[in-house]
């Protein structure tokens, strides 16, 4: 399994010729780029983007200029080995593939992608969401091969106002919390879909005594107390005990 | 020789009634023990009126791969889930007693936002990984195991236990400002006919990491 995962990561990082192979699973760390949440997004929605290529290094800025998001500043989060920035992707921008880039502090230049989509744009009502979902994994998986349809469902679009990065944490937080209950139910449609209705996690084994149990449990009382009557008949028969 | 063979039938016989009184009483016994699983008390619900509490610096987006609630023993991997096609969270296979499951299209737990688990109460053999999740306090520790090796320590808000009718789905699996977790089992009632009438669900928010 390591194994396969290992190769599919190695064909997948030639297959894209040094961009940014963002892996699926956080651990593997030390992955030269940019790693982009969610890689794949609808115009208007905010992606994190985060290394741990620079090592500890101070803030450092990087370019969106191709999706015209212009320029995002990536700060070194609690975790060491790792800055995380957050940039938004213009209403404006076109379907398409664009590269971000960074630069670390010792001049290495960092990428990444974010590929831009109107399918999610689309679905905004919650009916759509579901068949987007089964939608969006097909059509992702012809654009960009399978890995990064795997990743995409791990990492759907977040909402804008969760990943409102520290450096906008004051004024755009305002323009943001401004989503109140009518808009709040859609806005996950849009860009993350969440679950609906209780989750069917019991079958009711273990409450209530099981009926069949119960009447072997009585019909073996039954039996001892059989039984013991008569033995005790027998005792007071003086019969051999 | 008709003493000894009354002694042999006696013998037989009282080593029948042991047999029988052992296992009668083990059968009804056990079923005893398994009564309906704890369901949080009133005094575990949200405090409407109370602000949420800080909670600790989001962490970076990382899968789980365990989850532990030491105060009611769990401890169990984790696997991803998706949505069934009516759009409820999928579970996991109900016959791994000892696993639960996270919503993997959703929030990693320990980053901003509504992160889900959830696990069965019971199987058909008994109970399963959540079983004593309704006997979960406000304040208990549940500690996520990440990919990325940290381990994200939450504290449990609140249990409350909600019917499968009029669930409240932007409360139990909304958007968060901050980083939180949902835990959720079956609960409320049970009966044979329609199985368990809703789910129990912790709400908790990240305090820190390790």
């Amino acid at each position: 399994m390591r194994t396969a995962c290992l190769l599919t990561g190695t064909a997948l990082a030639v297959a894209v010729a040094g961009l940014a192979a963002v892996p699926a699973h956080g651990a593997d760390v030390g992955t030269e780029g940019l790693e982009v949440y969610p890689s794949t997004v609808a115009p208007g929605a905010e992606v994190t983007v985060n290394t741990s290529a620079c090592g500890a290094d101070s803030s450092m800025t990087g370019d969106a200029g191709a999706v015209g998001a212009g320029e995002f500043t990536l700060e070194p989060s609690e975790h060491e080995q790792n800055a995380v920035g957050w940039l938004r992707v213009p209403p404006s921008a076109q379907p398409g593939t664009y590269e971000i880039a960074a630069r670390c502090s010792d001049g290495k230049r960092l990428t990444g992608d974010v590929t831009v989509t109107l399918a999610s744009a689309r679905a905004s009502t919650e009916e759509s969401a579901k068949e987007r979902g089964e939608e969006r994994g097909k059509e992702h998986a012809e654009e960009r091969g399978k890995e990064h349809s795997e990743q995409l469902a791990e990492e759907p679009a977040k909402k804008p106002s969760e990943k409102r990065g520290k450096e906008h944490s004051e004024q755009p937080a305002e323009e943001h919390s401004e989503p109140t209950a009518g808009e709040r139910t859609e806005e996950p449609a849009q860009e993350q879909v969440h679950p609906r209705g209780s989750v069917k996690t019991g079958v009711g084994g273990a409450p209530g005594p099981d009926p069949a149990r119960t009447a072997a449990g009585v019909a073996a009382l039954a039996v001892a107390a059989a039984g013991g009557t008569w033995l005790l008949h027998r005792r007071a028969r003086g019969d051999g005990i | 020789m008709r003493m000894s063979r009354g002694r042999g039938g006696n013998l037989a016989i009282a080593a029948v009634t042991f047999v029988a009184l052992c296992s009668g009483a083990w059968l009804l016994g056990s079923d005893a023990e398994t009564d309906a699983p704890p369901q949080p008390s009133a005094a575990q619900a949200r405090s409407g009126t109370q602000e949420d509490p800080l909670a600790a610096a989001a962490l970076p987006p990382s899968p789980p791969d365990r989850i532990r609630i030491p105060s009611i023993r769990v401890n169990a991997p984790l696997t991803g889930l998706g949505l069934t096609p009516q759009g409820s969270l999928d579970v996991p296979p109900a016959e791994k007693k000892n696993l639960a499951g996270w919503y993997e299209a959703g929030t990693t737990p320990g980053e901003r936002g509504t992160a889900i688990v959830a696990g069965h109460v019971d199987n058909a053999d008994g109970p399963a990984v959540f079983y004593r999740l309704g006997a979960l306090k406000k304040g208990s520790t549940i500690e996520v195991e990440r990919r990325d090796g940290t381990v994200a320590l939450f504290s449990v808000d609140a249990v409350e236990v909600y019917g499968a009718r009029g669930f409240p789905d932007q409360q139990v699996y909304g958007a968060s400002r901050r980083p939180e977790l949902r835990v959720i089992t079956c609960g409320g009632g049970y009966s044979r006919a329609t199985g368990y009438q809703g789910n129990v669900v912790v709400f908790a928010h990240l305090t820190g990491s390790r």
